[in-house]
């Protein structure tokens, strides 16, 4: 039995599990799933699960795992779901199984560790600032001003943040102009700052137990800095397959292995024929670029997770 | 930029007709004429830079040249980059897990007992159904239909319902349906007073449409016009090998007949007494399914066949697995459409498969 773990609406794990024909177990973010018994004695193991499609489920019997983004919900509160989160991945971490991707428990990486390792590797980075003092800012605001000047980037995976107001989204990237300079008092919260590269076009490559699948994609408007908030606006952008250069599938090979991870996706940029180094994530929306550019991604990942090895 | 390497975007694929070509935008679901001459050009120099194809043809042709790759450059079809080699073809290939991708019942006297199709569907992991229905139906049928997948948790994505118009309709009671029940992408209502498409529901995954047109029954499909043209890489690559209406497709007629598609005259069974996968492992069921345009007399000359869907039910000779789709008016020959019912070479065809009540009414 194969278990994956997923957000609630993903069409790639959908596909996935249409090629996979062997039984599975699908646990959802936001769909129950009972933990009705972890049994441990000296001679055997079993977990016991059940969810509205299966009950009875022995996860001591699953011989294969994806994870891809996702938690495991109880039908009681906040405490509940946080002793099942822990038992869960405790459960899984433990077992020598075949797994694709990882619990987020499992990934200890920030955008500062990523990218010095991209730059140990030999990749360009865009110059970063990080700082929350406003004249620093202003410095480096002035040094790109009459260049492609300067966006905000998160630090962290979480993109939220609250006050006594307001809930913040920040998992876009915005750049930083004049106006929010002004606005920004003298001492803010820690943040990431980067000089704008302005791309010939971006690459996003996923990345499957070694195997490569790399997307250009075009965007005719330099005005977009994070193309995900014009994705809508399908007129101005074009996802085409690409071919990486060995030389960077080495280096960014590299990159997925010291952080232990054999799925995922990296985000590159190409400028002049320089390739920069923007970010990885152990999960992504991949299906827009699977289907864009025909590669079929879910055989791979289907056969890999069905074949246990 | 203009000295650097041109490059088609490898989700625009050119195809070649006799007499004219169309870049196929698989992105947009869009195409665009070219000249066979841009065709070729395209063929031969796709990441060369536009300086060596004027050298090749001795500067003869420079301000052709320069038209061509203007008239691409505006519609966004090339983008230039001095290492073409970083750009591979997008790979064809075509595969479905599932056994049958698409599904048609007709329902007109008879009720078929569509909850055991719907079970049957999940076996054969058929996503996308259309129900087209001859007779006057309520809302509530659908309703029931609509609530009976959403009770089994079906697998099914997108069902179409093709219904007669009917008075005592309200807009208004279709939109909220819809609203509600993601799973219905399209309510057609046909023989309406007037021909009305209305706001898409659902962030566009819902519609719905009033057309004048009548529908009495199967014989009214199968036909081809720029209107049911589609442009997506999926149809593309499918129709490389495959029939691009046929393939992977079951249907149940009227009668309850289980058939490849609802207007052919061989059936494999009938739905009360025989399953869809015993209907399916006849040797004849699939006999349609890998005919490509390709193969096609006159299709395989069009510059339209890789976004256009076959019928392989109407032909304009109808013992020619091979032949022409008889409700085509289109000829690749001339580039000109005219109406297909009034040709006299159509005659023999249309009174063979009884179609003539059917062309008068129009």
């Amino acid at each position: 039995m194969v278990l994956i773990y997923s957000k609630d609406v993903d069409d790639f794990v959908n596909q996935v599990i249409d090629c996979l024909e062997v039984d599975f177990i699908r646990i959802n973010e936001k769909e129950v799933t009972s933990i009705e018994e972890m049994d441990f004695s000296n001679d055997s193991n079993s977990y016991l699960v059940k969810n509205s499609y299966l009950s009875n489920i022995n996860l001591e019997n699953i011989t294969s795992a994806w994870f891809n983004g996702g938690c495991i919900l109880s039908d009681g509160g906040d405490y509940e779901n946080k002793c099942y989160e822990i038992l869960n991945d405790t459960f899984f971490l433990q077992k020598t199984i075949k797994k694709i991707g990882k619990r987020k428990v499992d990934i200890e990486f920030n955008r500062l560790d990523v990218m010095l390792e991209a730059k140990q590797q030999g990749f360009k980075i865009p110059h970063t600032l990080i700082t929350g003092n406003k004249t620093k800012l202003k410095d480096f605001f002035d040094l790109y001003e009459s260049k492609n000047g300067i966006i905000a980037k998160r630090i962290l995976d979480s993109y939220l943040y609250e006050d006594d107001e307001y809930l913040y989204n920040f998992n876009l990237t915005f750049p930083i102009t004049p106006t929010v300079l002004n606005e920004v008092p003298n001492e803010f919260a820690i943040s990431l700052f980067q000089e704008r590269i302005i791309a010939d076009f971006e690459i996003r490559v996923i990345y499957v137990d070694g195997v490569f699948y790399s997307a250009c994609i075009y965007n005719f408007d330099n005005t977009v800095i994070d193309y995900r908030t014009k994705l809508r606006n399908k007129e101005n952008l074009r996802i085409i397959p690409f071919q990486l250069p060995a030389e960077i599938e080495n280096k960014l090979d590299k990159i997925f292995k010291r952080f232990n991870m054999n799925y995922g996706s990296a985000d590159l940029m190409y400028s002049k024929e320089d390739y920069y180094f923007l970010e990885i994530n152990p999960t992504g929306q991949i299906s827009f670029i699977n289907n864009a550019c025909n590669f079929y991604i879910e055989n791979l990942l289907a056969t890999k997770i069905k074949n246990e090895q | 930029m203009k000295s650097s390497h041109i490059i088609l975007f490898s989700d625009c694929i050119p195809v070649k007709g006799i007499n004219r070509s169309i870049i196929c935008d698989t992105k947009n679901n869009n195409y665009f004429f070219i000249p066979n001459g841009l065709y070729d050009i395209l063929e031969t120099y796709n990441g060369k830079t536009i300086e060596t194809i004027k050298e090749d043809f001795n500067h003869e042709y420079d301000e052709i040249i320069d038209e061509y790759f203007d008239f691409l450059v505006e519609n966004k079809l090339v983008f230039f980059n001095a290492n073409p080699n970083l750009f591979p073809k997008i790979d064809l290939q075509w595969h479905s897990p599932s056994i049958i991708t698409n599904a048609i019942i007709d329902f007109d006297e008879i009720i078929h007992d569509y909850k055991e199709v719907i079970k049957q569907f999940e076996v054969l992991k058929c996503s996308y159904v259309q129900m087209r229905f001859f007779k006057t139906i309520n809302l509530d049928f659908i309703n029931k239909i609509v609530q009976y997948l959403n009770n089994e948790k079906s697998r099914i994505v997108s069902i179409d319902f093709i219904i007669p118009y009917n008075e005592t309709f309200s807009i208004e009671a279709l939109n909220e349906l819809i609203a509600q029940n993601s799973r219905i992408h399209a309510v057609i209502i046909y023989n309406s007073p007037i021909t009305k498409s209305y706001n898409p529901i659902n962030e566009n995954m819902g519609y719905i449409l009033q057309v004048e047109r009548n529908i009495l029954n199967e014989k009214h499909c199968g036909i081809i016009n720029t209107e049911y043209f589609y442009s997506n890489i999926n149809l593309f690559s499918e129709s490389q090998n495959h029939n691009s209406c046929l393939n992977r497709k079951i249907s149940i007629d009227k009668e309850g007949n289980i058939k490849n598609c609802p207007s052919m005259p061989q059936n494999f069974g009938n739905i009360k007494d025989t399953t869809l996968e015993e209907a399916l492992s006849h040797k004849d069921f699939k006999k349609f399914w890998n005919i490509t345009k390709d193969q096609i007399d006159v299709c395989k000359d069009c510059e339209f066949r890789h976004i256009c869907t076959d019928c392989r039910a109407y032909v304009e000779e109808p013992e020619n697995h091979y032949s022409k789709p008889l409700k085509c008016g289109y000829n690749p020959y001339t580039n000109e459409w005219e109406e297909w019912s009034t040709n006299p070479l159509k005659q023999k065809a249309i009174k063979y498969y009884g179609m003539q009540d059917l062309i008068s009414k129009k």
